[in-house]
């Protein structure tokens, strides 16, 4: 579903769509359509990362709300090293892991 | 024992953690949700997910289904598998090893115990199954995949500042 909306663009971005759409033969309204469509995924990811940061949000419900796959939310908290979780939390990892799973062999 | 969660999996599974905690006698168990998802990363080509498959059928990862998530779902406004692993860890009094810092927090508040690939990682090493030098390398290769370098810099500290242990 599209809903039209008017939105005024900078001179330069306009000439280049209309020289780009003719010299590629594609439609101005489609392209430009996409073009915005790929900005909005874009922020929706980065918004998602940042509620992710915030510890707002686990990995799954991050990519629920981009509407993508656990893999593919994955990788883009790798894409800005993000995987392990919370640093702060890693000496209480540390010693959990211990705990658990038993002491040292010597 | 060990509930792994996706992320875990996938990235103990690319290093090649998986069968040296089996060697030290770990259980491994997973829920038929994150097995899903695993499954889905197997069908689009993902290397690890199709290794971290072989794993599941062959029992060296078991495979539970537990029935107290949906309680923690309501609870804490989880989601189905988010729940379902926090559920397994704690009904099994067990280790959740999770790379997510939301589902850490989550599950520390809960009450489970908490890991993750790194801090596994030390413990294989720990184990004397791994050099030290071959603990460095896994977690440069570690960072190489995306993660959290301040991690990775905590670990090889804890490794460099306590001597020849492994050499």
């Amino acid at each position: 579903m599209s809903n039209p909306t008017t939105i005024r663009l900078y001179d330069d971005d306009v000439l280049f769509l209309r020289k780009y759409s003719e010299t590629k033969k594609v439609d101005r309204t489609r392209l430009i359509k996409e073009l915005l469509h790929e900005g909005v995924e874009k922020l929706k990811t980065e918004a998602a990362i940042a509620d992710y940061k915030e510890g707002k949000r686990t990995i799954r419900e991050c990519a629920e709300l981009c509407r993508v796959d656990y893999r593919d939310f994955l990788n883009e908290l790798a894409k800005r090293n993000l995987i392990g979780g919370n640093a702060k939390l890693q000496q209480i990892m540390l010693k959990d892991t211990s705990e658990q799973l038993g002491t040292f062999s010597s | 024992m060990i509930a792994l969660d996706s992320s875990s999996t996938i990235y103990l599974a690319k290093i090649g953690l998986l069968p040296k905690l089996l060697e030290i006698g770990v259980e491994l168990l997973t829920t038929s949700e994150v097995a899903e998802e695993i499954k889905k990363g197997a069908e689009k080509g993902y290397k690890d997910a199709r290794i971290i498959g072989e794993f599941i059928r062959n029992k060296e990862i078991r495979e539970i289904s537990v029935k107290t998530n949906e309680s923690i779902a309501k609870g804490i406004k989880l989601m189905n598998a988010d729940a379902s692993i926090v559920a397994l860890a704690l009904e099994k009094s067990c280790l959740l090893a999770t790379e997510d810092a939301t589902l850490q927090n989550t599950a520390k508040s809960l009450g489970a115990s908490i890991t993750n690939t790194a801090a596994l990682l030390y413990h294989v090493y720990k184990e004397k199954k791994i050099s030290k030098q071959q603990c460095v390398m896994l977690l440069d290769l570690l960072e190489q995949y995306g993660y959290n370098k301040e991690i990775a810099l905590k670990m090889k500290e804890e490794i460099l500042n306590e001597g020849e242990n492994n050499e």
